[in-house]
């Protein structure tokens, strides 16, 4: 999915809107009055390094990091008061960098996202789940914590989507897969993209998921240093060189090697 | 030969009602890492009512077992609101844990004295001996057993065929992570402790037989106990709390058998070495180190 076809989401109605988030751990802020609008619709991928805050801010979206200072709005409604269960009820849903729960089955990792819900809704969702993902059902009965990095991944996304949320927040879909399995996963998320049900906002710090987001943001030490369409992020030099740093010499094109 | 067959019988035997004891704990610990000291007190307590029914009522001790069950949700309920949302926002909730449930057990401890007082209580034993494979095992012993195993099958069973237990094992697993996935963290919690509490209270009688009595301070070993079997058995797991039971169980009998001065001992040597060859416990997948 190019950044051209995106542009006309990114300016259809907000999903998420947050102003002036911050937030931390003890006398360590981590967010410093952070702005971040996520359109209706759209892919919006999260870049920066390794301790940038990534992780901060979707855990302060989803409701398991309290806030210092800010709100959040979503679909209209201000939830920065609102615990994570409720959040995930109005169809928010987190899928931390780990996903899943390594010690229950495969299965078991899928229902225990939709355990508020009745039971008929339950083996529905589990069905739709099963056909988009047909290895999770093979490998339904094994514990999850023996599947490959890759599938437990998968696992991860397949049990956010469990709930049919309106807005996923994903850490890290890449991190520590193999280049192959990036791939795979970056089809699989470009499908969830292509369906149009799902809002994505997705931490990243691998260039290759740039291939399915509408619109880049850019958090550097905790704050926001670039944000718009993918097709601005890529033709912005001195935008390329404030998420590639100092290590890279300033790059006139993205390759997806990414750092 | 008939020594070491009566070893193994009553060990097994003594290892289900063990395995009884631990469910409980294992829910509270496993769940909300509460380090529940007075878990041995409220298994104290149910006996106690026990030896009031059939004191002053004069009927079967057993039937403290149906009346414990809603009592100890009851209290289990109050208790939970009193102190657990407070203690979960403690930084360490562990330690914290355990000095409240020193004074919990400390205060039931000083409510059975002021109404039992010091002196051991007993029950009169259930009914004539059972008789397997020839020998004579006591009827209170072989009862335990008996209600243990369906004890034990209900706890399966709560945790592995209900949506609750999926969601109590999804927060033993990684409270974090079920808090992400939407668990209602709250409900899970306070039902772990309500049945923790009713399972503690329900084994409370059939304590009062194995131990051949029951005084304030029994309490206190029992908690220890408790704790030895579930380490062994691994936390969260009804089938390693069995387990652990019955080895728990077997290591004590046989060893009453064979070298009766060790007795008190070689459950927490077991204990020892659990803990040091493999943290997990025997029957752990590494759902917490405990």
């Amino acid at each position: 999915m190019s950044g051209g076809e995106g542009g006309a989401s990114v300016s259809g109605e907000l999903c998420l809107e947050a102003r002036g988030l911050s937030t931390g751990y003890g006398a360590l802020r981590v967010l410093w009055d952070v702005d971040l609008t996520v359109a209706r619709g759209s892919a919006t991928v999260l870049l920066g390094a390794n301790g940038a805050g990534k992780t901060t801010l979707l855990r302060a979206l989803i409701g398991l990091r309290p806030l210092w200072a800010g709100s959040i709005s979503y679909e209209g409604h201000a939830i920065e008061r609102w615990s994570p269960e409720r959040r995930i009820a109005a169809g928010v849903s987190y899928v931390s960098e780990m996903g899943i729960f390594g010690g229950l089955s495969v299965e078991d990792n899928l229902r225990v996202v939709a355990t508020g819900l009745s039971r008929s809704t339950m083996r529905g969702q589990l069905e739709r789940t099963y056909a988009q993902f047909p290895l999770l059902r093979e490998r339904r009965r094994e514990p999850a914590g023996a599947l490959s990095g890759g599938q437990r991944k998968l696992l991860g996304l397949a049990k956010g989507l469990m709930r049919s949320p309106q807005l996923l927040l994903m850490d890290e879909p890449s991190a520590g897969l193999s280049p192959l399995a990036v791939s795979e996963m970056v089809t699989t998320l470009a499908q969830v993209v292509a369906d149009g049900s799902v809002t994505l906002l997705l931490a990243e710090q691998n260039a290759q998921v740039l291939e399915l987001a509408t619109t880049v943001t850019i958090l550097g030490g905790g704050r926001v240093s670039f944000s718009g369409p993918v097709g601005e992020f890529r033709s912005t030099a001195d935008v390329a060189e404030q998420f590639f740093g100092l290590a890279h010499p300033p790059a006139s094109t993205i390759t997806p090697e990414g750092e | 030969m008939r020594l070491f067959e009566y070893a193994l019988i009553s060990g097994v035997l003594y290892g289900l009602f063990y395995g009884f004891i631990g469910v409980g704990l294992n829910l509270l610990f496993g769940v909300m890492r509460l380090v529940n000291l007075a878990h041995g007190d409220l298994v104290v307590w149910g006996g106690y009512l026990a030896y009031s029914l059939t004191t002053s009522a004069h009927v079967n001790p057993l039937w403290a077992i149906p009346i414990s069950i809603p009592l100890a949700l009851v209290a289990g309920f109050l208790l939970y609101v009193l102190t657990v949302p407070r203690l979960r926002r403690s930084p360490d909730t562990e330690t914290s844990s355990l000095i409240l449930f020193f004074g919990v057990s400390q205060v039931l401890e000083a409510l059975a004295t002021m109404k039992y007082g010091t002196n051991q209580v007993t029950l009169p034993e259930l009914g004539n001996p059972v008789t397997i494979f020839g020998q004579q095992y006591a009827a209170s012993l072989v009862a335990s057993a008996a209600l243990a195993v369906p004890a034990l099958a209900l706890f399966y069973l709560y945790l592995y065929r209900t949506r609750l237990g999926l969601a109590t094992r999804a927060v033993m697993a990684n409270e974090e992570e079920a808090t992400a996935s939407g668990v209602r963290i709250r409900l899970v919690a306070t039902s772990a402790f309500m049945i923790g509490l009713a399972f503690a209270a329900a084994a409370g009688p059939l304590a009062t037989f194995m131990l051949g009595g029951i005084n304030p301070t029994t309490g206190g070993g029992l908690t220890i106990t408790a704790f030895t079997i579930i380490i062994i058995g691994s936390l969260g797991n009804p089938a390693g709390t069995a387990a652990g039971g019955v080895l728990y169980g077997l290591a004590s009998s046989l060893t009453q058998a064979y070298a009766t001065a060790w007795t008190g001992m070689v459950p927490y040597a077991l204990l020892l070495v659990v803990v040091l060859v493999r943290p997990s416990g025997l029957f752990g997948r590494r759902v917490r180190v405990a």
